[in-house]
């Protein structure tokens, strides 16, 4: 393809709350399942934070990067499965947030965690077809305000967002060839009305995994089968991680080599992040690729789908390489907090969502 | 046998940077046996960097024998048969663990 990756940009919610912090409180989980699933730190949302401002915090990174005008954007796209509206667009807001023209094709997307690989692909076929010059693409979520306390999801739900603005020409990375597996699965899910998630099929344990498995593995497959590449033809991949076995389970049922997916497995220092989760290890590893790799993306919804799709990095990327505000800088730059101000932050307490202060 | 120092002094020129590349730790080599002494190791932006001592705070804490590591090291016993055995320990998140045994060009003897 023509089509390919002109920027990117990252946000993350500068707040963490370590996961031993919040076991304290509920010891919920045999400790020694911390290492086993490699889970460490996870993001909280401030009180003025979402999926929107994450999303226009990446986006605004990704704009100033790219080198473009903003009147050239011709789609904005937000993959999201925690959008703050259950009616009205939010990608329109952020539209609005971003100043971009009004004639800009703006909708969000929902497949579960998958939600901004999908959108980055129906993005890449309006500008391939010649129907739009670049698209702005944000893959972001916040998982974290919608987990119930006490659910053991809580150890690494987080939040997240990654902007890409997308067009031909002066790409960093050209898009390649995607693949998808979706059917009806049991897994995470929120149901209409509802605030948190519920989980379909347990947090870990081999039948927590089912629905994982049961979309990577064809989708992976039928990848490898439509393409003629083998793992080895790639330098790297990005790949499921909403826990550390995720992609060990992965890399073991695709074929793939540690160290082509585990230096970029950012589970333990932020946890989940949702639909930015996947697009986060990409981000990562566009921060350290080298020009001419071949990159991997495994990026899976729960019980949803998963989308399979690969890029290659042209000598742009490296000129282009970001100096400031890489994901390492953003995942170092954090304040822990401890569990009842997560709660705050996070609006579980009993109180209005702006109540913070005793003035109100 | 070479000496704990040596090994840890050898690891920046057996350590693979290409495969590091995005992958920052701090790691601790707690040692006891022989050779009873802390290790800090700091890989960042694809260099390794050892100092003696704890000199950071480790996200991974390797333990065991200093005689232990430094057979795993000079390949005289591989490093998975250590830490089957129990005889290396690795606290902190196992895919940091996995990792970080894919880092050295590990000479095979054993």
């Amino acid at each position: 393809m023509e089509t390919g990756i002109i920027s990117y940009g990252v946000a993350v919610p500068r707040h963490r709350i370590e996961a031993r912090v919040i076991w304290e409180t509920w010891k919920n989980m045999a400790e020694q399942f911390f290492d086993l699933l490699s889970i460490g730190e996870r993001g909280v949302l401030g009180p003025e934070e979402d999926t929107i401002t994450l999303a226009v915090a990446a986006a605004k990174q990704a704009l100033s990067r790219a080198g473009i005008s903003k009147d050239s954007i011709g789609a904005l796209f937000l993959g999201s499965c925690t959008s703050p509206y259950s009616m009205k667009s939010a990608a329109t807001v952020i539209q609005d947030a971003l100043g971009l023209p009004a004639a800009v094709l703006t909708t969000d997307i929902q497949c579960a965690e998958k939600s901004g690989s999908t959108a980055l692909l129906l993005a890449t076929a309006l500008i391939e077809s010649g129907q739009l010059d670049y698209a702005l693409v944000i893959a972001a979520d916040t998982l974290n305000r919608h987990t119930m306390p006490g659910m053991v999801l809580e150890y690494v739900a987080s939040a997240g967002a990654v902007a890409f603005v997308l067009g031909k020409g002066e790409v960093i990375a050209h898009l390649e060839r995607w693949t998808t597996h979706s059917w009806d699965q049991n897994d995470y899910f929120r149901l209409e009305g509802e605030r948190f998630i519920q989980p379909g099929a347990g947090f870990y344990g081999w039948v927590a995994n089912w629905g994982l498995l049961d979309h990577v593995i064809p989708a992976t497959q039928a990848f490898f089968a439509q393409t003629g590449f083998t793992p080895a033809d790639f330098a790297k991949f990005a790949v499921p991680q909403k826990t550390g076995l995720r992609p060990l389970m992965v890399m073991g049922k695709a074929g793939l080599d540690m160290m082509q997916v585990l230096p970029f497995v950012l589970t333990a220092q932020i946890g989940d992040c949702g639909a930015a989760s996947v697009p986060l290890a990409l981000a990562h590893i566009l921060d350290w690729a080298d020009a001419g790799e071949r990159i991997g993306v495994i990026d899976y919804g729960s019980g949803a789908g998963c989308d399979t799709w690969s890029l290659v990095t042209t000598p742009l990327l490296e000129e282009r390489r970001p100096t400031e505000g890489t994901v390492m800088a953003q995942l170092d730059d954090k304040i822990l907090v401890d569990y009842a101000t997560m709660l705050k932050y996070e609006h579980k307490m009993l109180r209005s969502a702006n109540a913070l202060s005793n003035f109100y | 046998m070479a000496t704990i120092q040596e090994v840890m002094m050898s690891l920046p020129t057996i350590f693979k940077p290409e495969k590091a590349k995005g992958w920052n730790r701090v790691i601790l080599f707690d040692l006891v046996g022989e050779e009873p002494s802390k290790w800090t190791l700091k890989i960042h932006d694809g260099v390794a960097t050892v100092t003696e001592g704890e000199t950071e705070s480790p996200k991974l804490v390797i333990s065991g024998n200093s005689e232990h590591l430094v057979q795993m090291f000079t390949g005289e016993v591989s490093p998975m048969k250590l830490v089957n055995a129990k005889l290396v320990k690795m606290k902190g998140p196992m895919m940091d663990s996995i990792a970080f045994s894919g880092l050295w060009n590990i000479p095979k003897k054993g």
